[in-house]
């Protein structure tokens, strides 16, 4: 074996041994019995556990400069990983209920991971649409994974048109950065704009593309597809979608502008700047005027990403840092909230999501109850939570590259969500319900709730392990 | 007359806008499909373009990527376009509002 091949497959090999384990979970679900479909999922969960020991460290680049494994993709790695782990283990019993627990969802969600490390390993733009769209189908897939569900039916309809709509734009601006610059690999095109800035055939073909990333990222204007596709997800999937997706969109956006576009990433400061307080104040009024606590959350995750462009618009390594470990945490929170939301049900014919839903909770389920309580406290951002360090260090990022005003309109934003996210809470611990709910935590969920409550509360009080751990990896 | 770089462009030009107005203003979803597959045909005749104006080899092996990828979006797409259609009995776009807010 040469040198060069050698380092080739280092390069893809966690991928590699991603797709062969996801070759074997297929295996795993024809003989599963149809009582035991949660197995897969379980299976999934080892086979994550198992990438993420065996990945190699350090930086490796492979295929012509193509490919690159380092601790960046490693650190998002870990972000999909946790993801998976607890969507899988919050989603048995809401899947179970639903009578829909069959062993494809977790395999294609384990297929989605796999065109997300590719998004974010990617050095080239062939390699990142492939990654993309790996995601993406495996995404509309499981958006309509309820088919008997009209809601359902819908939300994976619209997520597929807009995706698909949202890729053609993307590719449309792509040709015209390979013809202008005539290459695909991120260096390369780096190379051709370094004196080639004010091209307008590039700005156009950078424009499109971006807008294309900005559709991904569900960034306001281009979030029209986002609300609906959330609402009608099955909960625990939504969860997941507001996360995974989110996460590895971003990871490849942040490679995209740092290495690409970085000579011309002046002209694009106004961009990602206007993007994060239309997003930021958009997700933010929006969700206060919901009664839909699912619904809530999904304007929440638009709001999120906006906090997130934040890091970006200060196109330095500590916002790329800061966007890092905020999708870190945004991670475990997120998927904690929905996990809960997915679990609560009625038993009359309204929504279950209905805010109303929550009232009394505290008595009759005071563990999950408290769980609900630290998500939504986490995610509005109260110290002493995890979901403040995530904001803090975001803040902190836009501070020094002084960009003040926009960290202030980050923070008016932040107070403003406290509002809804502490409505929440109100209806649980202080209101009287109206109708008979229940909720219990069986096993699995139980565990998955467990430990994004325990992340929640522990990364909150310890930040500085937590982060110098992650900065330590993402350098 | 010779045809250029230009020509091709203006003509991906026009397929691209025709597919993209398509998708935002046609109403049946089996259409608003053909119409995004009109784009991605935009994009390749593009892509070849460049291709044979660069001559690198890089676009055209682009294409058979995008072409494949279109091919299983089209399966997962009409795959959900019948999952809906069995329970609404329509493919209207229009129709599409359960959820609201």
């Amino acid at each position: 074996m040469t040198p060069q091949l050698f380092n080739d497959i280092i390069t893809v090999y966690p991928e590699i041994l991603m797709t062969i384990f996801a070759l074997v979970l297929i295996v795993i679900d024809v003989v599963a019995g149809d009582k035991m479909k949660a197995s897969v999922g379980y299976f999934g969960i080892a086979f994550v556990a198992l990438v993420a020991l065996l990945s190699p460290a350090g930086p490796f680049i492979g295929f012509n400069n193509m490919l690159i494994w380092d601790n960046f993709s490693y650190v998002f790695f870990l972000i999909f990983a946790m993801a998976y782990t607890l969507t899988t283990l919050g989603s048995i019993d809401y899947l179970r209920d639903k009578n829909m627990l069959k062993g494809e969802i977790y395999i294609v969600m384990f297929f989605s991971l796999i065109g997300m490390m590719f998004m974010v390993s990617a050095n080239d733009l062939t390699i990142f649409y492939v990654g993309l769209e790996t995601m993406a189908i495996s995404m509309y897939v499981l958006a309509g994974f309820n088919k008997h569900c009209l809601k359902s039916n819908e939300a994976g309809v619209k997520y597929f048109l807009m995706g698909a709509f949202s890729s053609g734009l993307f590719l449309y601006g792509l040709t015209f950065i390979y013809g202008l610059t005539g290459s695909l690999t991120y260096t390369d095109i780096a190379a051709a704009i370094q004196g080639n800035t004010g091209s307008l055939g590039i700005k156009f073909g950078l424009l499109l593309m971006l807008v294309g990333f900005a559709f991904k990222i569900s960034a306001v204007p281009f979030h029209m597809w986002a609300p609906d596709v959330y609402t009608g997800s099955p909960t625990p999937i939504a969860g997941f979608m507001t996360v995974a997706p989110k996460a590895a969109a971003f990871g490849a956006l942040i490679r995209f502008t740092w290495v690409a576009i970085a000579p011309a990433s002046e002209q694009w400061t106004l961009f990602f700047t206007i993007l994060a307080v239309l997003t930021m104040t958009y997700g933010n009024l929006v969700a206060l005027a919901q009664d839909n606590v699912k619904r809530m959350l999904a304007y929440s995750a638009i709001a999120h990403a906006g906090y997130m462009l934040i890091g970006l618009v200060t196109m330095t390594p500590e916002g790329f840092r800061a966007i890092t470990i905020y999708m870190l945490i945004y991670s475990f929170m997120n998927i904690g909230a929905f996990t809960i939301i997915g679990l609560l049900k009625n038993k009359g014919m309204i929504d279950d999501e209905r805010i109303e839903s929550f009232a009394g909770l505290s008595k009759k389920n005071p563990l999950a109850s408290l769980a609900m309580l630290l998500f939504m406290f986490s995610l509005a951002g109260i110290p002493p939570l995890a979901g403040f360090v995530g904001k803090f260090y975001i803040f902190i990022a836009a501070i020094k590259a002084e960009i003040y005003w926009l960290a202030i309109v980050g923070v008016l934003n932040s107070a403003l969500a406290c509002y809804y996210y502490m409505r929440v809470t109100i209806f649980m611990y202080f209101k009287e319900p109206e109708y008979e709910t229940e909720l219990t935590l069986k096993a699995p969920s139980f565990v998955a709730t467990f430990i994004a409550a325990v992340l929640v509360v522990l990364v909150g009080f310890f930040p500085s392990f937590f982060v110098n751990l992650v900065s330590s990896l993402t350098v | 007359m010779e045809l250029t770089l230009a020509h091709y462009l203006i003509l991906s030009a026009v397929i691209f806008a025709l597919g993209m107005t398509g998708v935002l203003i046609r109403k049946n979803l089996i259409v608003m499909f053909m119409s995004l597959e009109l784009m991605l045909n935009a994009v390749n005749i593009n892509l070849a373009a460049f291709s044979n104006y660069l001559q690198d080899m890089t676009g055209q092996i682009f294409i058979v990527f995008v072409m494949a990828v279109a091919a299983a979006e089209a399966a997962v797409g009409l795959a959900l376009i019948i999952s809906l259609f069995r329970n609404k009995q329509t493919i209207n776009a229009e129709e599409l509002n359960i959820m609201r807010g």
